[in-house]
């Protein structure tokens, strides 16, 4: 009853590359496979999406975790408002606000390049990574950084051996989440990357649109490995980082 | 004196400042400019009174209704089999299960629609079922779900996607409910159906309620599923605003601006609607549950 709806999930995976008819395959092959690898595009988009994805989530946590701290231990009466501001593009589209800067990045000079693509996959993945961020803050007791002040610690290392530690868990969720949206980013990357920039949802997507069994269901494994592969490897470095910055001489 | 108090408290506001800066700079002044057409009335009326503007956001707001009505039961019934499971099974299998339910979130949107599309498509697996089962006898004998007027296969995308998180919503909520209460429960000879109706869905239903309010923002604001699956016409609102600017930037400025401000104030107001309930349903509820 329940399951019905993840028989596409478990479809998709049976489907990749085999099918050719209407009837269940005939014929089995790998030429849908090497169709996709081969393609030397395919390998540029991989590259232009992981790195855009890998430099978002990295922006997303240092502009992050500061407005976490402030939004979840100080008093201030500005906080809804700030809220509002940070927290708009969960619910206000973010195509429509980047229909409207469109033509300012143009004159800017920000289209088609990388540096626009990424400042835009930031929109809809920072709200997520501070979201991420209030859940390692509320189980934080605000009297230990008081007590760490009062014992003459600095703000630097304050921050390195007391703060980012209880903020591992939320760090390695919101940077999965950045890395998960802006890998799958369509539109925004389309309109702002004019066709200079490609990424995997790009590529993809004629392919999906036309029901193309055997092309589509390969990418669409792909983009799954690739994904988890990608969010894979970010957790590992941002652990080995972190375990090196937190470490007490 | 005077003077360091005042640095002291912008000092404290450091923080947040990049993050507000970033966030203003890129959105928000998106925002500003697709309210600026607004204002020249001329342009309004044109926009209201040419035909296409106001099927699409009928057309649109039909979707998201339906969608949302899908997305409301498969989630509910997604709860109470939960519900059900958790008074049976032990919380490492639980967290296993949940799991399961949870994984459509972690394909993307286009993905997703591209799976119900070879599911549902004429060429697709239900079909290819029906015509090894002998229920029809060509192709096209099974009915269009995909790229047509009616949206289906939009519908049961975002039904299909939208569920889980709605689940993971009121999950986090359910699992505090203490299940010693049941226990008690029972001894008066109440079973787990009356239960779940009396006591759990009352404490639930605050945040089921804005979690469905906050995907049927969404989904009327969502662009990728109906430009994947929909039709030339009639198009969504979203899908109706990129088309214009995509085919003549400079001359239809004008209009997706319009449009683009008319979705902004829907999705705001929407949002609206989800912070007064939370507001007078979630107290109510905290209440409760700390007693």
């Amino acid at each position: 009853m329940i399951l019905f709806p993840f028989i596409p999930l478990v479809l998709g995976s049976i489907s990749s590359g085999w099918r050719f008819g209407e009837i269940l395959p005939p014929n089995y092959s790998m030429d849908g496979y090497e169709y996709v690898l081969k393609n030397r595009s395919t390998w540029i988009g991989m590259g232009y999406n992981l790195s855009i994805a890998y430099i978002v989530a990295i922006i997303n946590l240092f502009l992050a975790i500061p407005a976490a701290r402030f939004l979840f231990r100080k008093k201030s009466r500005f906080k809804g408002i700030y809220m509002v501001i940070l927290f708009a593009p969960l619910i206000v589209p973010p195509l429509s606000s980047v229909l409207g800067i469109h033509h300012s990045m143009i004159i800017y000079g920000l289209t088609d390049n990388l540096l626009g693509v990424i400042l835009v996959n930031i929109i809809p993945s920072f709200p997520y990574v501070l979201l991420s961020l209030y859940g390692s803050f509320k189980g934080f007791s605000k009297r230990l950084e008081e007590s760490a002040l009062i014992d003459g610690v600095s703000r630097i290392e304050m921050y390195r051996y007391i703060i980012l530690p209880m903020l591992i868990p939320g760090i390695l969720i919101g940077s999965t989440i950045s890395i998960l949206i802006s890998l799958s980013e369509y539109i925004l990357t389309l309109l702002i990357g004019g066709g200079e920039i490609i990424t995997l949802p790009i590529l993809m997507f004629p392919y999906l649109s036309s029901g193309d069994k055997i092309v589509g269901s390969v990418y669409a494994i792909l983009f799954i490995l690739f994904n988890i592969v990608g969010i894979l490897l970010f957790e590992l470095g941002i652990r080995f980082a972190l375990k090196k910055i937190t470490k007490v001489r | 004196m005077n003077g360091m108090k005042k640095w002291q408290r912008v000092k404290k506001h450091l923080g947040i400042l990049p993050s507000i800066v970033v966030m203003s700079a890129l959105f928000w002044s998106g925002i500003v400019e697709s309210f600026q057409q607004i204002f020249n009335y001329k342009l309004l009326e044109k926009v209201i009174n040419k035909g296409e503007f106001l099927n699409s956001l009928v057309y649109t707001a039909k979707l998201s209704l339906c969608s949302i009505i899908l997305v409301g039961i498969i989630s509910l019934l997604g709860i109470y089999v939960l519900y059900l499971l958790s008074t049976e099974v032990s919380p490492a299998k639980l967290n296993g299960i949940k799991m399961f339910f949870l994984s459509p979130m972690y394909i993307p949107y286009l993905l997703g629609g591209y799976m119900i599309s070879i599911l549902v498509g004429q060429s697709g697996v239900i079909s290819t079922l029906c015509y090894r089962l002998g229920c029809i006898q060509k192709m096209n004998e099974f009915p269009i779900l995909v790229n047509e007027s009616h949206g289906y296969s939009i519908i049961l995308t975002y039904g299909w996607k939208a569920s889980p998180f709605v689940i993971l919503m009121v999950y986090s909520t359910m699992i505090k409910i203490n299940n010693e209460w049941l226990d008690v429960a029972k001894v008066y000879g109440v079973n787990r159906y009356h239960f779940f109706k009396e006591v759990v869905f009352p404490i639930i239903f605050p945040i089921y309620l804005s979690s469905l309010f906050v995907v049927f923002a969404h989904i009327f604001a969502s662009f990728e599923v109906p430009y994947l699956l929909g039709v030339t016409y009639p198009r969504t609102l979203s899908v109706l605003a990129y088309e214009k600017y995509a085919r003549n930037s400079i001359g239809n400025r004008g209009e997706v601006m319009v449009i683009n401000s008319i979705i902004i104030l829907l999705t705001a107001s929407v949002a609206l609607i989800i912070y007064r309930l939370n507001r007078s349903l979630g107290e109510r509820v905290e209440l409760e549950l700390e007693k």
